[in-house]
């Protein structure tokens, strides 16, 4: 539950929500032109930007074009899992690689794969660490229709144990996979759609 | 001129003993001083690019400040503190390998610091964002960033080399310019052009140049394979 959020960029005030709910398990859209706010909602959310009293704790954030460390895709992917000192990494990584559809890509160099698999290999980093809250900027935005229905499986897929929040200028998109659709203008909430 | 060219080349392959020691006097010297510097300023760099606190830019202005010291300048400096009367003048290391590693490591240090700082600012912002959004905490955002920028670093070490390996007053003032003890490249050229004897010079010039472009070569392989 989010009450009473302000956010300005020096003195122009770029979001400011009265209150703003989500559920356990639920896909969340946000819809809003460019400069509505949503990319800064979403940072504000993982505590990238402003005060930490409206972090979600155990959130990840993927950004509108993803940028992957230098190295291997098993090197991006197995980055959160060697900071935290967990176990079968090399198994987890496959489980995560296989989930975005990208069995066999862990020895592949990050520099050497595509847009839409740059997006993957980012989403697997980011599930990879089990997070309570997915947070996706533009997700489809540089991505073909290939991907985009893959996209929609994979989160599909997540939804029983993560809730995703993802920031869109597709409608379409949106609607067919969200539960709820948050639009933003101009910082504020216009309006709560199912 | 020609003939000293010759006699330079002829010396340049013929395995002299003090070229040699010269050469590796200078080696030895220029790769302690540089890595002594690294320890400190490689982790300066990332730490101002990192952390945002008071005097910071202050700081990086006095990095670039010094960045611009003569060497003869931190020689001197240097030297009023290791000669008999000044602070560490019991520890008689004037005029010895030490003194001069001391010093180069002085003169390596701000613009190892500042290079390393001003290249991690060209890092992509989203670099940060997504280590912190993994869980990432300081120290794994350190080691990430060595990792990260790793030609960033490199680049920064070799500027270091190349400046301390062609300098001079360091060298002359710390090293004395002691035959088979604290002779480098650079002072031996200096002396041998000043006795007018320019082909022991002419060698050591080529040496160098072929140290600078044979390091610089191996990076931009290593940077072409990577």
């Amino acid at each position: 539950m989010i009450e009473n959020l302000k956010f300005a960029y020096e003195t122009k005030i770029v979001l400011d929500i009265k209150k703003l709910e989500f559920e356990k398990n639920k896909i969340y859209a946000i819809l809003g032109a460019n400069g509505s706010g949503k990319t800064t909602l979403l940072k504000i959310l993982n505590g990238l930007l402003g005060t930490r009293k409206f972090k979600i704790e155990n959130s990840i954030y993927v950004h509108q074009n993803p940028l992957l460390f230098s190295g291997t895709v098993f090197d991006n992917v197995a980055f959160g899992l060697k900071i935290r000192k967990e176990k079968n990494i090399n198994e987890k990584v496959k489980d995560a690689l296989k989930l975005v559809g990208l069995e066999n890509f862990e020895n592949r160099k990050s520099k050497n794969i595509s847009g839409g698999e740059i997006q993957r290999v980012a989403i697997a980093r980011a599930l990879i660490l089990q997070p309570k809250v997915l947070l996706l900027d533009e997700p489809t935005a540089n991505v073909d229709k290939q991907t985009v229905r893959l996209l929609e499986k994979i989160l599909q897929q997540i939804k029983n144990k993560t809730t995703v929040i993802f920031a869109s200028h597709d409608h379409h998109f949106a609607k067919r996979i969200s539960d709820k659709i948050i639009y933003l203008e101009n910082g504020e909430i216009e309006n709560l759609g199912e | 001129m020609i003939n000293s060219f010759n006699k330079a080349f002829f010396l340049l392959f013929s395995q002299n003993k003090e070229v040699l020691f010269i050469v590796l006097t200078s080696l030895k010297l220029t790769i302690s001083s540089v890595i002594i510097a690294s320890i400190f300023s490689i982790p300066l760099g990332i730490i101002l690019h990192l952390k945002n606190f008071r005097f910071k830019r202050g700081i990086v202005s006095f990095l670039h400040s010094l960045m611009a010291l003569p060497t003869v300048v931190i020689g001197l400096l240097v030297y009023t503190m290791l000669s008999n009367n000044g602070i560490l003048g019991n520890s008689r290391i004037l005029f010895t390998p030490l003194a001069i590693i001391i010093g180069q490591s002085i003169l390596a240090f701000p613009l190892i610091a500042s290079m390393v700082y001003a290249g991690l600012s060209k890092l992509d912002s989203r670099f940060f964002e997504t280590l912190k959004t993994l869980g990432a905490n300081q120290r794994n955002i350190f080691k990430a960033t060595i990792k990260e920028a790793k030609f960033i670093i490199l680049s920064a070490i070799l500027a270091g080399f190349g400046r301390v390996i062609g300098e001079v007053g360091v060298s002359m003032m710390l090293g004395g310019n002691i035959r088979f003890y604290t002779r480098t490249i650079t002072t031996a050229i200096a002396l041998e052009t000043s006795k007018g004897a320019f082909e022991l010079g002419l060698t050591l010039g080529l040496i160098l140049m072929i140290i600078a472009l044979s390091i610089n070569f191996i990076l931009h392989l290593w940077v072409k394979n990577d």
